[in-house]
């Protein structure tokens, strides 16, 4: 068996596959799956768009929103950094609303998120 | 080359922010065995040192690259077990030439001096190019046909698409895993192309990947006694085939790495120690 005829054939099929889907459509599979990790069972999912997830804790009675874009209304975004030579990953920005929010202080985010997220959360200044 | 070019999409461009950097790179490669017509067999051992510095501002890095090789002492007595007899009686009637064709790889260093130029850009939030370039500057001179064989420098081109999950794609103990691959072709100047396709996992700054790399085209045999072009005798024109297997380790500013490739045909057994520092610029 030669493995060119294997290798062009994925080459192709993957072609293919990535051709049939949009750039929207790849936007669209927002992988809050993975950011859905990070949570404290506490919080609950109450709504979940491809730009948009808002999240809510019920003994704190407080709500949080998290976007894939910038967002005014975003308490955390995430946004893309890539490096030379390596791919493209989220990173997590708080807003200056959410980083300075005195009712939501620092030492209370653990009850939102796993210390895992918490080390990648970045500063706003992040942003900038 | 022709499979790259086909995948690509033109669709905007995904908004990922480049971080400009300043990198330094050491690679160690030792090779003391290589496969030719289907044969495994000892070669004088082959130390190559390779050091790259370079800059990166956007999409793009420019930089110089310098490789030195050296290549053992070749003593026949060395690789007798390894030899065939046939063979062997075959040496005891060559001429002077057809024995430098036997060991052109020995007791000889070569330097090479590179200009190194890169291009990436993210396509897509799953997909992206990079392409990357090497010119040569600075050769050793009075470079004979058969010491060429040790490559103290190259003029290629590569190209990759590399498919990619910027969120993970799932946690193991914890920590997400990100799972990536690419399909790609390299040309150099003698006009050998590759096809390259690889797949690997990033987790917890541990980076696991494996490469398959096929010639297109290439000399079946260089080492062959027969007369064939000039061409045909240089490695940079061999036909690889083979396995690359890879691991590294992301270390604050540095990246500890190891590589060793499995030829199933036409290729060396080298294994590859690097090292890697990069200053970023936010």
């Amino acid at each position: 068996m030669k493995p060119l005829p294997i290798l062009a054939a994925l080459a192709v099929a993957l072609g293919l596959h990535l051709l049939m889907l949009a750039p929207a459509d790849l936007q669209a599979q927002a992988q809050w799956r993975v950011l859905k990790k990070y949570l404290q069972a506490d919080m609950e999912v109450v709504r979940e768009e491809p730009q948009v997830l808002v999240l809510a804790h019920g003994a704190r009675q407080d709500t949080l929103r998290i976007g894939l874009a910038p967002c005014d209304t975003c308490d955390i975004v995430g946004e893309l950094e890539e490096r030379r030579g390596s791919n493209p990953y989220r990173i997590w920005v708080a807003s200056e609303a959410f980083w300075n929010n005195p009712e939501r202080p620092q030492s209370a985010w653990g009850q939102y998120f796993r210390s895992h997220f918490l080390r990648l959360l970045r500063s706003p200044e992040a942003a900038d | 080359m022709v499979l790259t070019v086909g995948l690509m999409p033109w669709g905007p461009r995904a908004q990922a922010q480049l971080i400009d950097d300043i990198s330094f790179s050491y690679e160690y490669m030792t090779l003391d065995e290589g496969r030719t017509s289907g044969e495994t067999f000892p070669i004088p051992r082959v130390h190559r040192h390779y050091m790259t510095a370079s800059v990166a501002r956007g999409p793009f890095n420019v930089g110089l690259a310098f490789q030195r090789t050296r290549s053992e002492p070749f003593a026949i007595t060395d690789f007798v077990d390894f030899i065939p007899p046939e063979l062997l009686a075959l040496i005891d009637t060559m001429t002077p030439e057809q024995l430098a064709t036997l060991l052109s790889f020995a007791d000889d260093t070569q330097n090479g001096l590179m200009l190194t130029a890169g291009y990436q850009r993210a396509l897509t939030y799953r997909m992206r190019l990079e392409a990357s370039a090497r010119l040569q500057l600075l050769n050793d001179e009075d470079i004979t046909l058969f010491q060429a064989r040790l490559a103290p420098s190259y003029n290629d081109l590569h190209v990759n698409v590399v498919f990619f999950n910027p969120d993970g794609n799932g946690f193991f103990r914890d920590r997400p895993y990100f799972v990536s691959w690419y399909v790609g072709s390299a040309v150099n100047h003698l006009g050998r192309v590759q096809t390259l396709l690889g797949g690997g996992v990033w987790w917890n700054n541990l980076n696991f990947y494996a490469t398959g790399f096929y010639s297109v085209n290439g000399a079946e045999d260089p080492f062959t006694l027969e007369p064939i072009p000039e061409r045909e005798r240089d490695l940079n024109f061999i036909q690889e085939h083979g396995v690359s297997l890879s691991g590294s380790y992301d270390w604050r500013n540095f990246v500890f790495g190891i590589r060793k490739n499995i030829p199933f045909k036409n290729a060396g057994s080298d294994i590859s120690f690097s090292i890697n520092y990069r200053l970023f610029f936010d």
